[in-house]
């Protein structure tokens, strides 16, 4: 557990490290694509987004990225280009979502609005660099399981910044440092 | 409970009707002769599949060996790593596919209705 004098620094390095360690945990699931993720790697990412400065959470993303295409064996193949250029988006769509006052959006949105993004780009991708034309019949596929899981990561994340003392905490020190 | 915001339903009813809308697009006739269709490095190739047909293509990593047995299509062999498009699976009908993103290799069913089956003659190399 973090110590309560940790800075911005150590907390930005804890996120990317729970990051990958959740990207871990994604690889023992089957997928048919590299890029068929589940997203739980970008739980910390949803966390961060209602504290952590912007330029953090670029830094977060940039570990985050680099060590899950360790953990892939994606990390000099275009593959990680790929992932890097889904991700990037999802995480711009989610900074700029997330101006919007809370009023009108919650995490919830912004979530499935990453997730979807993400997997709109890497489709246009595809078709323009991997694979040709053909590739757009894995558009269903792709983009209806994006939506679901991030809807279902951005709800579990909403509740989980409601209950959770340990990132309230987190937060404090982040925020009053 | 959770308070889902207007924008929240805005976003979720957009990717639905995204998804709708992309399923529709890739809805396939399911009447007509069937062929694969192999794309692999910007090349594109059809093969009908009622013919049995060993095809190997190369891409990036080396080669990949698409197999046509039985009215079944299926990569039967790849230099990837993963071996992910070897656990594909068999595939038969109109629509489905099976791909290695490693070695670019792409391969889908679809359906060539009678009518338009001369149009689409010079999309392959026989």
């Amino acid at each position: 557990m973090m110590e309560l004098s940790d800075s911005k620094k150590e907390i930005t390095a804890f996120f990317a490290a729970l990051s990958i360690f959740l990207s871990t945990i994604e690889y023992l699931f089957p997928k048919p694509f590299p890029f068929f993720r589940l997203g739980i790697a970008n739980f910390p990412i949803l966390l961060g987004l209602n504290f952590l400065s912007v330029k953090d959470l670029f830094i977060l993303f940039i570990l985050k990225a680099f060590g899950q295409a360790l953990i892939n064996g994606t990390l000099i193949s275009y593959v990680f280009i790929f992932s890097f250029t889904g991700s990037l988006t999802s995480l711009s769509v989610m900074i700029l979502l997330n101006r919007i006052n809370k009023k009108y959006i919650s995490l919830t949105g912004i979530s499935a609005a990453g997730a979807v993004s993400s997997s709109i780009i890497q489709l246009i991708f595809a078709v323009k660099f991997i694979f040709g034309s053909s590739a757009l019949v894995i558009a269903p596929l792709l983009l209806g399981i994006s939506l679901i899981s991030g809807v279902l990561l951005g709800l579990f994340t909403q509740e989980f910044q409601k209950k959770s003392e340990w990132i309230n905490k987190i937060r404090n020190i982040y925020l009053n440092e | 409970m959770h308070k889902l915001r207007p924008a929240d339903y805005i976003i979720i009813l957009f990717s639905v009707f995204i998804v709708f809308l992309s399923f529709l697009f890739s809805v396939q006739h399911n009447k007509g002769e069937l062929s694969a269709v192999i794309e692999a490095s910007g090349k594109k190739y059809i093969y009908p599949v009622s013919e049995n047909n060993i095809i190997t293509v190369t891409g990036p990593v080396g080669k990949t060996v698409i197999s046509i047995k039985e009215n079944q299509v299926y990569i039967s062999d790849s230099d990837c790593r993963d071996k992910i498009c070897l656990s594909m699976g068999k595939i038969s009908k109109p629509g489905q596919w099976a791909a290695c993103l490693p070695n670019r290799v792409f391969v889908k069913i679809i359906a060539k209705s009678p009518e338009n089956s001369g149009n689409n003659v010079d999309d392959g190399t026989f």
